[in-house]
């Protein structure tokens, strides 16, 4: 049995820069970030790419996690994140502005998203023109403010605000096609 | 559902997914970037050092290169012509229409007096009997010409015992050294062969290779001097964004409450390159005619190093480093000045004939012109020496600042000099046997301040200053020299890990 059954474990064999301990923590936590590198990059293979990135991060700035100073997978959070916007910054992919966006049309209707799977939920955020889905991830998924994400996007905490309402919007409208297309 | 329903939904659902990726395949690419990685930065710091070296062995100077500080050339023209006094023009026509025969064996006449006159000429200036004189110095007319004709290959200075080699150009050469303490003969060099075409064209095939040598070296000077600033390898911009800065400034670290810390990383591979002033010192308790007479000629100019280290991180913020350095030490030993010579003949008027009704005649034929071409030269040397940089330090990093310290203990691997020195007869000789091969070990210290322009690239400029000055002189040489230094780094590091 491996000795690398245990986090910390993991931790430690990744600080001595252990391929054995490094192997683990990318069986142990690849399936987590991939869905992050998803989430904020909207492509599956480009998102493969920036994951393995992500862990060569990851494995060279263990040694400076402090577990004092918060859980080690938020940290894992926090760096990938980092990566995708950084991945997202240097390609502009797919900024798309999308201005004409439906105004309170689906406002109204009940969408049973209760019974949409994670699966489903993800590729109607993968779907998202990038700027929308960054924000979206930011605010309503890693709880940051306005104003964070403001500073971190380079832009105005109104634009910020309005993104991010018409993200919610295109999510709603596209769960509602897919409940019409699900209806028959 | 309203938004915040769908909100908290969408959080719940998505914060902790997963989604199934093939972990051999995310492996394998992991493990195949690393090694990318490690070979771009591996590579990178290797070709610019390659670069670094290559660009400092392009426009390095030889310590035996002289280098022209001015040239002039003068064009003096023979125009001494000899009169004679003809009874008349009309008499003379007439005794040449009456017998041409005597015109023209006169003509001829003329012709073979003026091969006599250049004849003597010729042996006036070149079989002088003014031969292998030497000057105080140990320098010599003919060696100039030798030195001249060196030119392309090793600039050899003058030296008395290289005299035999050198009679062979029908052109003169003077050397005039400027220094008021020795009084220098000037002597005329004796061609064996009086062929002055055959000697024109050697000069002229000697002063295309020179002007080649000259047009070098006033390029080597330009690029020696150069500023740090214009240094290619110095002006290199971060082409980070705004945005990582955003990011590397800890606001991502502070929203998910993990604080930021600056990164260090375990090995860094240090390109530098330093600039130092020197300050020479020369002592002697046994011949002080030689010891004031260098003092008052020589002028130490300035130390260039550059190379290689490799830096390891301790905790604390401590680090060690080592690596090869080469460094380069010039002086001026001497100015001179080389004058050469060039007669050639031109036509032109060799003879007036004055007749009797105040005409002239002109009598064509091949004259002297004197061309003198005068260039100013200073002599370098130059101590080179590759040394094994181990020192300890202390960084402390502030965001994209850091200022660091450390002390130094520099390890000689070895030592030359290249150039002249003067003798205990104050006589110019090659110092090969006077110096140390191989110096004594040497510490240093500096402290300085780097800029981050992201985790991988930073650039350091550092005050250097030397503990104890270079003894360069072996046990043998009367004259004790030494040097300190007192030098700016400028440093380019690039994090391996």
């Amino acid at each position: 049995m491996s000795k690398y059954n245990n986090i910390q474990a993991i931790i430690n064999g990744c600080k001595q820069n252990n391929a054995i301990a490094q192997r683990a923590l990318v069986d142990c936590q690849g399936d987590r970030l991939y869905a992050i590198c998803i989430r904020y990059i909207g492509d599956r293979n480009r998102a493969k790419d920036v994951l393995q990135d992500c862990f060569i991060r990851i494995f060279k700035y263990i040694d400076k996690y402090d577990p004092t100073k918060g859980d080690f997978e938020k940290w894992l959070n926090v760096l990938t994140v980092r990566q995708c916007l950084r991945q997202l910054e240097k390609k502009k992919l797919n900024l798309v502005e999308i201005d004409a966006v439906i105004q309170n049309t689906l406002s109204a209707q009940p969408i049973a998203i209760e019974n949409m799977t994670a699966d489903e939920i993800l590729k109607l955020v993968e779907a998202l023109p990038t700027s929308y889905r960054q924000i979206f991830n930011l605010y309503v998924i890693e709880g940051y403010s306005h104003k964070e994400i403001s500073e971190l996007l380079d832009l105005k905490e109104s634009s910020s605000r309005s993104k991010l309402s018409r993200a919610k919007e295109m999510l709603r409208m596209k769960m509602f096609n897919l409940k019409l297309r699900s209806h028959g | 559902m309203d938004n915040h329903r769908l909100e908290k939904h969408i959080k719940d659902q998505l914060a902790d997914h997963k989604v199934s990726i093939n972990k051999d395949d995310l492996w394998n690419g992991i493990q195949k970037k690393k090694r990318r990685n490690g070979l771009t930065w591996f590579l990178l710091p290797g070709i610019a050092f390659v670069f670094f070296i290559g660009y400092f062995s392009m426009v390095s100077l030889d310590g035996n290169n002289n280098f022209l500080l001015s040239s002039n050339e003068v064009v003096e023209q023979n125009t001494s012509v000899e009169n004679k006094i003809a009874p008349s023009k009309i008499n003379s026509e007439r005794i040449a229409s009456s017998d041409l025969s005597t015109s023209n064996s006169e003509n001829n006449k003329i012709k073979e007096d003026d091969k006599t006159k250049l004849k003597d000429l010729n042996r006036k200036e070149y079989n002088s009997s003014k031969i292998h004189e030497v000057n105080d110095i140990g320098v010599i007319e003919s060696k100039v010409s030798n030195k001249h004709r060196n030119f392309k290959t090793n600039l050899d200075p003058p030296i008395s015992n290289t005299i035999a080699t050198t009679n062979t150009r029908s052109y003169r050469n003077i050397v005039f050294f400027e220094n008021k303490i020795l009084n220098t003969n000037l002597n005329n060099l004796i061609p064996k062969e009086n062929n002055v075409e055959k000697a024109s064209n050697i000069l002229r095939e000697e002063n295309k290779i020179e002007n080649e040598l000259l047009e070098k070296n006033s390029a080597s000077i330009s690029y020696t001097f150069l500023s740090l600033k214009e240094i290619p390898l110095f002006s290199i911009a971060s082409k980070e964004s705004n945005f990582s800065d955003k990011i590397k400034d800890g606001t991502f670290l502070k929203a998910n409450k993990i604080k930021g810390k600056s990164k260090s990383h375990f090995f860094t591979v240090s390109l530098f390159y330093t600039y130092s002033q020197v300050e020479k010192s020369l002592s002697s308790s046994s011949n002080l005619e030689l010891l004031r007479f260098r003092k008052a000629s020589e002028t130490a100019l300035e130390n260039v190093s550059y190379g290689c280290e490799i830096l390891y991180e301790l905790p604390k913020g401590f680090y060690l480093k080592s690596g090869i350095q080469y460094q380069r030490l010039q002086e001026n030993l001497k100015r001179f000045e080389i004058r050469s010579e060039e007669i050639k003949l031109v036509p032109g008027t060799i003879e007036n004939i004055n007749y009797a009704d105040g005409t002239v005649e002109e009598i064509p034929g091949m004259i002297e012109e004197i061309h003198t071409k005068t260039r100013n030269y200073n002599v370098y040397n130059s101590f080179n020496r590759w040394d094994i940089p181990v020192g300890i330090g202390y960084h402390k990093r502030l965001k994209n600042f850091s200022i660091e310290g450390d002390l130094n203990m520099s390890f000689n691997l070895k030592s030359s000099f290249t150039g002249y020195t003067y003798n205990d007869e104050l006589k110019l000789e090659q110092g090969l046997d006077k110096f140390k091969s191989n110096l004594k070990p040497q510490g240093f210290a500096s402290i300085g301040m780097g800029y981050h322009f992201s985790n991988r690239l930073s650039l350091f400029i550092k005050p250097q200053i030397q503990f104890k000055a270079w003894d360069v002189s072996a046990a043998d040489n009367p004259i004790q020299q030494t040097y300190k230094l007192r030098g700016l780094t400028a440093a380019v590091r690039c994090n391996l890990k």
